[in-house]
């Protein structure tokens, strides 16, 4: 067992807010994920051990969805929209540029282990495309500047925890709708951040 | 019964049950539709969409995968519309976009569904000019299966197979879109008992078995219908030979036994028969030497040994002889004597079972349609895998489960009940009163059940085993499944009066009341619980016959070794399950060297010997197995090969098995058999050997604790003997208590009665020293 007692117990805690054990599956990859920045093999162990189903049918599970990354990704995950609200909006130039910024093709982390670049399909910002998602915490309204600016902010301050308000003032232009109550919480690794999961936290 | 639903397909009336899928309603009808992931013992997933079909809605013609569309009164449907067959193509060319189309060396290519259909219903010429999708070719995802990525398409029917049907599902998807592929956990590979059934319902090459890779060509093979003669539970499966050897084994979809589905022992365990050790002449033993013999020389020898009125003659049968052979002993030795003669069955676990009027005999299906299951026997998955299939079907339509006893640990995943070593003692013995156990009452009084009960282990008495089955009679409608789980055990049963185990062997038998012993197709020796005791008789006596297709430690013993045909695919017979179903065993290759028959043997030897016999053709002897029966019940050759009755046919009969009660014996450990072990026909069976040589055992948490365990080795040391192994724990044991599975060389040499030094340290000391 590679967890510690503290993971194990949120584990077990999630575990209960399901009918099933193996519908929490998908949540403890999450877990998982914040914990090593990947689904790791003995992760899945650990899984497979708390939810009764088989190491190959967790390994099915996580290498389904893209969301569960394979390898370990860079500090800040780096995720700009392709699809068409976005495309429209000139998301390429973004790519281009955000690709010659850090050196990095489609789903690679670089040496210093501080970004992963990759391009997805649709994150739900359509009105303030084009956007993108450091560590799923949203920016929409982007241009290619704002988004080496934000790079270089994030490359310069590496900040524990990003908050989608803040980059959104900071690099951020047209948003989706502005009647969203304000948060000042962010997300703290590169799995989405869930209160459950205290994958995110407050910024101080 | 479900409501007959109407429907017209292909502008013909077709009338099917309401609760049909379009698929086997067409089916039904013979109507073939194309098909990949669909499979008739499997849940639909419409993953291939090859079946697609038009059918009539209010919204005009509507594709539709028939898989996964059920049944509607007065549905309109169109299996070969020029839609349809657009569809098909269309379907096809996406397949094979990333099939290698290696046919020209795929084992699978002759008997291709994927071959076969793009044949039928295929485009014709492929557009694809790309690159296509490349893995490494083949992986072993077991020590028996490979798996071929490329030529996978994913129709998820071997994963589903594992998932819903054997239940480890030890392969799944990996990936997904063009990425996906069939693979393992890391290190975890595919060890399933199940695994070899795979292969066989894999619609591409994608799964193939060691065993059978690059042998032969689907239309060079040679193929008949047999039945399993592995265990009790006498699956149908079909030979294939190619050139006089055989070569694979496929299960056979018979409804009421085995569903099609083998375990991997059934499958795999045929490979013996091409062994070059096999035995080809007869031998004497002289001097302590074996010497080649005439086998006219035998048979004059024994005459003179017979012709003595005073020779007493004793028969110690194997389980894997066909019922002809069995008869072939009754008649003999009714030839030489009119008094009673008593046949031991090479059976540690031989007891009177629950026969008589008071008792009614469950079938195989009955597990489908009672309200409960109370198992109370050997642990069935390592036994009679293809029974704890059916166990675990009836499981899945919602019959509940209960199960007795620390032996049963691969039931107790799916049990709803299980009763383990706080209600079932070392001794085997159910120490609390089963009548004020709640939870079994709530499932079982008054209701409909089948109890599987059999005896676990030699040390278990027989009373224990007796007590829940008449509490279950006394409170519920109870049809009992007596578990034995020897190959042909009930063929036995059903052809010979006064049948005994090893046990009694071992009490009776010495050389006063015995000059004279055949033994049969049997290693006890080398096999059974009473090997020591066994050995020891068999070198007092005065002259032993031994029987069988290898040399092996009993034969070593033996004056005269005769080699004879193997049941399996080298004989023809019959062979009755654990419901008593008899079903035909053919012969597909020749056996090697002067090897004949057991029954061949001994008739000729009775017209050697001058004495009067009748049986001399397999049909006489066939028929004189099943004199008793009427007409048109009987399993005789004409009746069995009627194409309604090749599944079989059930006669229920009451044996006489005169066993002495068996008190339980002072357990210090207890043994049982694995489904692997290293058995003289395993040995020889290159795919199987792999799997049954590792010698371990296993035991409970407290002795890890006690003995601070930390290296998974352990050595057991009795007298002058020292067997080093590795042990694992097993949280269903009792505390104190070890399991030692017998079915490998040496551990059934020691003797259990008394103390095994257990020295958990000499390999852990030796680490130390380092």
């Amino acid at each position: 067992m590679s967890w510690d007692e503290k993971l194990l117990k949120q584990a077990k805690k999630i575990i209960k807010l399901y009918p099933q054990k193996r519908s929490a599956l998908g949540t403890l990859l999450h877990l998982a994920q914040s914990k090593d920045g990947y689904i790791s093999d003995d992760s899945i162990s650990v899984i497979s051990d708390l939810v009764g189903i088989t190491e190959v049918q967790v390994k099915s599970v996580s290498t389904f969805y893209s969301m569960y990354k394979q390898e370990p990704t860079g500090k800040y995950l780096l995720s700009v929209c392709k699809s068409i609200s976005c495309e429209i909006n000139n998301s390429s130039e973004v790519i281009n540029k955000l690709q010659e910024f850090t050196g990095l093709n489609n789903n690679e982390t670089d040496e210093d282990g501080l970004f992963t670049f990759e391009a997805v399909e649709c994150i739900g910002a359509c009105g303030g495309a084009p956007a993108m998602q450091v560590n799923y915490e949203t920016v929409e309204g982007l241009t290619a500047e704002n988004a080496i600016n934000l790079c270089s902010w994030l490359k310069e301050k590496q900040p524990d925890i990003v908050v989608a308000d803040d980059m959104q003032k900071d690099f951020g232009g047209v948003k989706s709708f502005d009647w969203a109550i304000k948060d000042n919480s962010g997300a703290t690794s590169n799995a989405p951040g869930f209160q459950t999961l205290k994958t995110t936290k407050a910024k101080k | 019964m479900s409501d007959k639903v109407n429907l017209n397909v292909n502008g013909i009336d077709i009338q099917s049950d309401s609760n049909k899928l379009l698929i086997e309603a067409c089916e039904d009808s013979g109507i073939h539709i194309p098909r990949f992931c669909w499979h008739k013992r499997l849940d639909p997933v419409g993953m291939c969409r090859m079946c697609l079909v038009e059918i009539e809605t209010p919204r005009g013609k509507m594709l539709v995968p028939s898989c996964t569309t059920e049944i509607t009164d007065e549905m309109v449907v169109d299996t070969e519309s020029d839609v349809v067959k657009k569809a098909q193509e269309g379907v096809l060319e996406f397949l094979l976009i990333n099939h290698p189309l290696d046919c020209p060396i795929c084992d699978k290519a002759g008997e291709c569904p994927l071959q076969d259909q793009t044949m039928a219903y295929g485009p014709g010429e492929s557009r694809f000019v790309e690159e296509k999708r490349h893995f490494e070719k083949p992986i072993n995802i077991s020590e028996i299966i490979l798996l071929d990525r490329e030529r996978c398409i994913l129709c998820a029917r071997c994963t589903r197979f594992s998932d819903e049907i054997s239940g480890d599902p030890l392969i799944e998807f990996i990936q997904r879109g063009n990425k996906t592929e069939v693979n393992t956990f890391p290190n975890e590979p595919f060890k399933s008992y199940f695994s070899g059934n795979t292969v066989q319902i894999c619609p591409v090459g994608a799964l193939t078995s060691t065993s059978y890779r690059f042998k032969a060509r689907p239309w060079d093979l040679k193929s008949t219908r047999s039945t399993c003669n592995g265990c009790t539970m006498g699956c149908s499966i079909e030979l294939n030979s190619s050139q006089n050897k055989m070569l694979r084994i496929l299960g056979v979809d018979n409804d009421s036994v085995n569903q099609g589905w083998l375990c991997d022992k059934g499958r795999y365990n045929f490979e013996y028969l091409n062994s070059e050790k096999r035995l080809k002449t007869p031998q004497k033993s002289v001097d302590n030497n074996f010497v080649e013999i005439e086998i006219q020389d035998v048979y004059s020898e024994l005459t003179e040994i017979i012709q003595d009125r005073k020779t007493k003659i004793n028969f110690l049968l194997g389980s894997n002889l066909t019922n002809e052979d069995y008869v072939a002993f009754r008649e003999f030795s009714k030839s030489i004597s009119d008094s009673e003669q008593t046949f031991y069955l090479n059976d540690d676990l031989l007891y009177k079972g629950q026969f008589g009027q008071n008792n009614e005999l469950a079938k195989i299906d009955d597990l489908n349609s009672s309200d409960a299951i109370v198992v109370w026997a050997e642990d069935l998955k390592e036994k009679m895998p293809v029974l704890y299939l059916r166990v675990r079907q009836a499981v899945k339509k919602g019959v509940k489960l209960i199960v007795f006893g620390h032996t049963n640990e691969t039931l107790t995943d799916i049990a709803d009940v299980f009763y383990g070593k706080e209600t079932v003692s070392k001794n085997f013995e159910i120490i609390k009163d089963v009548s004020k156990l709640n939870e079994i009452k709530n499932y079982v009084v008054g209701k409909n059940i089948t109890a599987i009960i059999g005896k676990s282990t030699p040390q278990q008495s027989d009373e224990s085993i007796r007590e829940l089955s008449e509490f279950l009679k006394s409170n519920s409608n109870t049809k009992i499944l007596n578990t034995y789980t020897k190959g042909n055990t009930y063929g036995a049963f059903q052809t010979l009066e006064n049948i005994k185990g090893t046990k009694d062997f071992v009490d009776d038998i010495s050389s006063e009341n015995t000059d004279l012993l055949f033994v049969v197709g049997a290693d006890p020796v080398g096999r059974s619980f009473y090997s020591n005791e066994i050995k020891s008789i068999l070198e007092n006596l005065d002259t032993v016959v031994s029987l069988d297709i290898f040399n092996h430690e009993t034969a070593e013993l033996s004056n005269f070794v005769i080699p004879v045909s193997s049941t399996l695919g080298e004989k023809e017979g019959t062979f009755t399950n654990i419901e008593f179903r008899t079903s035909r065993i053919d012969k597909l290759v020749p056996s090697p060297g002067q090897s004949i028959s057991d029954s061949e043997f001994i008739t000729s030897l009775m017209n050697f010997a001058g004495l009067s016999n009748d049986i001399n053709s397999l049909e006489a002897l066939n028929n004189k197995a099943f004199e008793s029966i009427e007409n048109s019940t009987r399993p005789v050759f004409d009746n069995l090969d009627k194409p309604s009755n090749l599944d079989g046919i059930i006669n229920i009969s009451d044996p006489i098995i005169t066993t002495s009660e068996n008190s339980s014996t002072k357990a210090l450990f207890y043994t049982g058999e694995k489904l692997y072990g290293d058995s003289v026909t395993e040995r020889h069976s290159e795919s199987i050997s792999l799997l049954g040589s590792k010698k371990f055992i296993e035991i409970s948490q407290n002795i890890v604790d006690k003995f601070n365990l930390t290296s998974g080795k352990c050595s057991m040391v009795q007298d002058d003997m020292e067997v080093t192994l590795s042990y694992k724990i097993n949280d269903n044991l009792p505390d104190d208590l070890i399991y030692i599975p017998i079915n490998r060389r040496d551990l059934n040499k020691f003797n259990f009665s008394k103390e095994i030094t257990f020295l958990p340290s000499r390999v852990e000391e030796a680490l130390n020293v380092n």
